[in-house]
């Protein structure tokens, strides 16, 4: 069931998430799934634990996608964004990972660009109406690049795939996002505290995607 | 389906016979979508209508309306954001909340608060005024938390865990309505200055 990375910059998504992809069974199909339960406090220690190993890494792989998104005008932040948090998958399987991984998302380019595409978009016209569209827009969609990422669909399978798994866990993520931005504001409120809560919080989510998708 | 709005007499039985009212609804949880009629939309409405005058006499009908709705969609997003994630946070302390328990704790938790906003009525020129409102706004919605201890015991939930699972809802609740406030707000105010 786990991701493996044979060589670096060949990424082999789980096998269980990339026939979900091919299939559209699991992920997308309308059949009941059993509600999973996050454990914040679990889930915030391991990707800590994850995360002290090798903080270095984590931290220049989360500059180096972000600058790369910002001198793109945000074009290739995306696809940046999926290899990073490839990155993040290894480093939770014990790899040492290298900032060079990041560059890893870009052959997925054309999905993780319409991704994050549609995405915002839906996010700004949706909230034009009084902002909840776009806020439920913005958390059923919010795990369409992991599935970009971690089970190589294309664009709209991945959205698709994002709201199957949202809705059957929707309090759950909803907590779980909260205690992201909950964490990432106070990181940002000691300036540098992102460059940790930024990384350890993408690997939180990435590890929730992990145990939700495993469901 | 017979929908009543709600009453003065059944939000007194709230506030003044707080275990007794949560006993007898609590048994028998009205659907999410009743509530949302009778208790939800009336109570919190109380905010809109307060922003809405305000508005109107320090700005314009155009202001007094986009934020009035903005504010409606604030509580009205607050409220399904707490009632979602209330048995999500349970479960982190292994306790569990059904849905339908967790819309009408959520209805009854909130309803001190949509009885304060009136106070939003007072308009910020009155800085001193305004603050004291805003004082007794928040001052007047702690009693929710008051409720929610209330459902707590009608609910059996475990004594050990009440005051943690309370701490867990109430940081929950301030950040998602931090954060959705500051959203209806700035979407608000761009879109009355794209307007104006």
């Amino acid at each position: 069931m786990e991701g493996e990375c044979s060589t670096k910059g060949i990424y082999k998504p789980t096998r269980m998430l990339n026939n979900a992809a091919t299939s559209g069974a699991s992920m997308t199909d309308s059949s009941p799934q059993s509600r999973t339960d996050l454990e914040l406090a679990a889930l915030f220690s391991k990707a800590w634990g994850v995360f002290r190993r090798q903080p270095g890494a984590l931290i220049r792989g989360f500059l180096a996608a972000i600058a790369g998104g910002v001198l793109t005008l945000g074009f290739a932040m995306a696809p940046l964004m999926v290899g990073y948090i490839r990155m993040l998958d290894r480093a939770s399987r014990d790899e040492t990972v290298d900032v060079s991984e990041v560059l890893d998302g870009m052959p997925t380019f054309v999905p993780a660009f319409l991704v994050a595409l549609i995405t915002t978009s839906a996010v700004v016209i949706g909230s034009i109406f009084v902002v909840l569209p776009g806020v439920v827009v913005a958390v059923v969609w919010c795990f369409a690049l992991w599935f970009v990422a971690l089970a190589e669909q294309a664009a709209w399978p991945s959205l698709r795939s994002s709201w199957s798994l949202v809705r059957h866990n929707l309090g759950s993520v909803l907590l779980l996002l909260l205690a992201i931005a909950l964490a990432n504001f106070i990181g940002s409120l000691l300036i540098v505290g992102i460059l940790v809560t930024g990384p350890l919080t993408l690997l939180v989510a990435t590890l929730a995607f992990r145990e939700l998708s495993a469901s | 389906m017979k929908w009543v709005f709600v009453t003065p007499g059944e939000i007194w039985a709230l506030l003044r016979q707080t275990q007794a009212f949560l006993t007898d609804r609590l048994d028998d949880p009205d659907a999410p979508r009743t509530l949302i009629v009778t208790f939800v939309a009336p109570l919190a409405a109380i905010n809109c209508i307060a922003v809405f005058v305000r508005s109107l006499i320090v700005e314009s009908l155009l202001a007094g309306f986009i934020l009035g709705i903005g504010t409606f969609a604030l509580q009205l997003g607050v409220w399904l954001s707490l009632a979602i994630i209330l048995p999500a946070i349970a479960r982190q302390f292994h306790t569990t909340i059904e849905d339908d328990h967790s819309f009408a704790l959520a209805t009854y938790a909130s309803v001190p608060m949509w009885l304060a906003t009136i106070l939003f009525v007072i308009p910020d020129d009155y800085w001193l005024v305004s603050l004291w409102a805003r004082l007794a706004i928040f001052g007047v919605s702690t009693f929710g938390l008051f409720i929610l201890q209330r459902g707590f015991v009608v609910l059996d939930v475990r004594p050990d865990v009440r005051t943690p699972l309370l701490v867990s809802i109430a940081i929950a609740y301030a950040a998602g309505y931090a954060l959705l406030s500051m959203l209806v707000g700035l979407t608000a105010h761009i879109l009355l200055y794209i307007l104006t």
